[in-house]
């Protein structure tokens, strides 16, 4: 048992400070982020034995962080209500240090319906394939492709709303 | 979209200091695994001295079995034909202090719940304990604080014909009590914040517990699900405890009232008892989802 506690002990030294960070652009909020993850560890703690036996112990990590903050989300005191349009953020308010443009992206995904969200998070932030972002949110690879696809849109489309909305601060300021 | 990979990198480039401590979250699933094991060895003795206990009454038995219990009897009376064989973890139940209620007390259009006190109570404690085992959120450890001295999670039958039980939870260094309560869904419930935002309508649920004032905030309701609804409410007491109070009322009439409140001297750090903080263990979601386990019933 102790080895296999310093195996695990090993492991999650090493994949922490990813796995806050995906579940921070998941959820948007270090504090939910922290217990996604704690109850995450929890749960690989108590199958580590076969976990660490797995080729990936990473996707199961993964997936098991996915599902907390999925089923995080279908509480009903949990429902965020999606903001009409992106806050008005004229561009000589960023700051010198990207704040803005955090809180923007930020304030982006949390528009997304949580498996869009997932979807980019893992694509493009986890660097995985489409096949491998299929695999762990157990779904189809072309519900990957067009969910990916109709995320990146809607994004776009904030996008340009925003940049409408800043030059047209800029010219009556 | 190299853009969007750039903005996401550069979003959490920045993360503030960690509150998950490994190391106390290994040491906690360590004590779970131990508690584990010797309550399914504590069930498994149990389970045989009963069979040795039960099964020579019951082949003894010259017909069907009479239903003898009597309200408020000791469950600890386990050979006792057509009663169930309670738990001998089961602390010993103390009988109600007072007749059961009028029925009209209690203000509600449904049937009494049939079952008699002493059986329901062993089948209440048997599904609150699976419910702690499993519902409880991760890192989150109960034990009980009967008013009667119980040191085990175990629901008591109280005069007025609710069941109710009182817990201490532990997260870290965060400590509360969390009291739940089940009682039948009085009939005039719609008067409840379900149905309305104003504070004023909050104040009766607080009939259910006298020793409450008044809600300060009400904070919101559950919308329905699965005919299960549920309002949740949040209050700062006088000294400085806080309280999370969510009541569940089940579509089969059963209302569940978990209330969750610090206590000063209730929070531990490193042994010492500090002053009542504003941090709770478990959230309101938590008590939804213990309120709405499928065994915390009053009618099986």
């Amino acid at each position: 048992m102790s080895a296999d506690v310093e195996g695990y002990r090993d492991y999650v030294a090493a994949r922490l400070d990813q796995l806050r960070r995906t579940a921070y652009l998941l959820c948007g909020n270090w504090h939910t982020a922290d217990d996604l993850v704690s109850t995450a560890l929890v749960k690989l703690l108590r199958h580590w034995h076969r976990v660490s036996a797995m080729e990936n112990p990473d996707a199961y990590v993964r997936r098991v962080l996915l599902r907390a903050w999925l089923d995080e989300r279908r509480r009903p005191w949990r429902r965020e209500n999606s903001w009409e349009s992106v806050p008005d953020r004229p561009a000589d308010q960023a700051g010198p240090d990207g704040v803005a443009d955090r809180l923007t992206l930020l304030a982006l995904l949390a528009e997304l319906p949580p498996k869009r969200r997932a979807v980019l998070v893992l694509r493009y932030f986890c660097d995985l394939s489409v096949e491998e972002t299929a695999r762990e949110l157990g779904c189809a690879e072309g519900t990957v492709k067009s969910q990916t696809a109709r995320a990146i849109a809607a994004l776009r489309a904030r996008l340009a709303a925003q940049a409408v909305v800043t030059e047209e601060a800029l010219s009556n300021g | 979209m190299d853009d969007l990979a750039r903005m996401m990198r550069a979003a959490v480039d920045e993360p503030p200091p960690t509150r998950i401590d490994l190391h106390r979250l290994i040491s906690g699933e360590q004590r779970r695994r131990r508690t584990l094991t010797w309550a399914s060895l504590g069930t498994g003795i149990a389970a045989a001295v009963a069979a040795i206990l039960v099964v020579p009454a019951v082949l003894a038995a010259p017909g069907p079995a009479e239903d003898n219990l009597s309200f408020g009897a000791p469950t600890s009376t386990a050979t006792t034909p057509g009663t169930p064989s309670p738990s001998p973890t089961l602390c010993p139940i103390p009988s109600p202090s007072g007749p059961q209620p009028p029925v009209q007390s209690y203000g509600t259009q449904r049937f009494r719940p049939t079952e008699p006190p002493e059986q329901a109570v062993v089948r209440l404690t048997m599904e609150l304990r699976r419910a702690l085992r499993d519902e409880l959120p991760p890192l989150v450890e109960a034990e009980g604080r009967m008013y009667s001295g119980c040191p085990h999670p175990q629901f008591e039958f109280s005069s007025r014909g609710d069941y109710v039980t009182l817990l201490r939870v532990v997260r870290y260094d965060v400590a509360a009590y969390l009291q739940i309560r089940l009682m039948p869904t009085p009939a005039d419930d719609d008067r409840g914040c379900h149905a309305a935002d104003d504070k004023d309508a909050c104040t009766f649920m607080y009939q259910a517990d006298e020793s409450c004032q008044a809600a300060e905030e009400c904070t919101f309701t559950i919308p329905p699900e699965n005919g299960t609804t549920a309002s949740v409410y949040e209050e700062s007491l006088k000294g400085g405890p806080r309280r999370v109070s969510v009541l569940v009322r089940r579509p089969d009439g059963t209302s569940v009232l978990l209330s969750l409140r610090t206590e000063p001297g209730a929070l531990v750090s490193g042994g010492q008892t500090e002053a009542a903080g504003k941090e709770l263990p478990m959230d309101d979601g938590a008590l939804f989802v213990l309120g709405t386990y499928p065994g915390l019933t009053l009618y099986p």
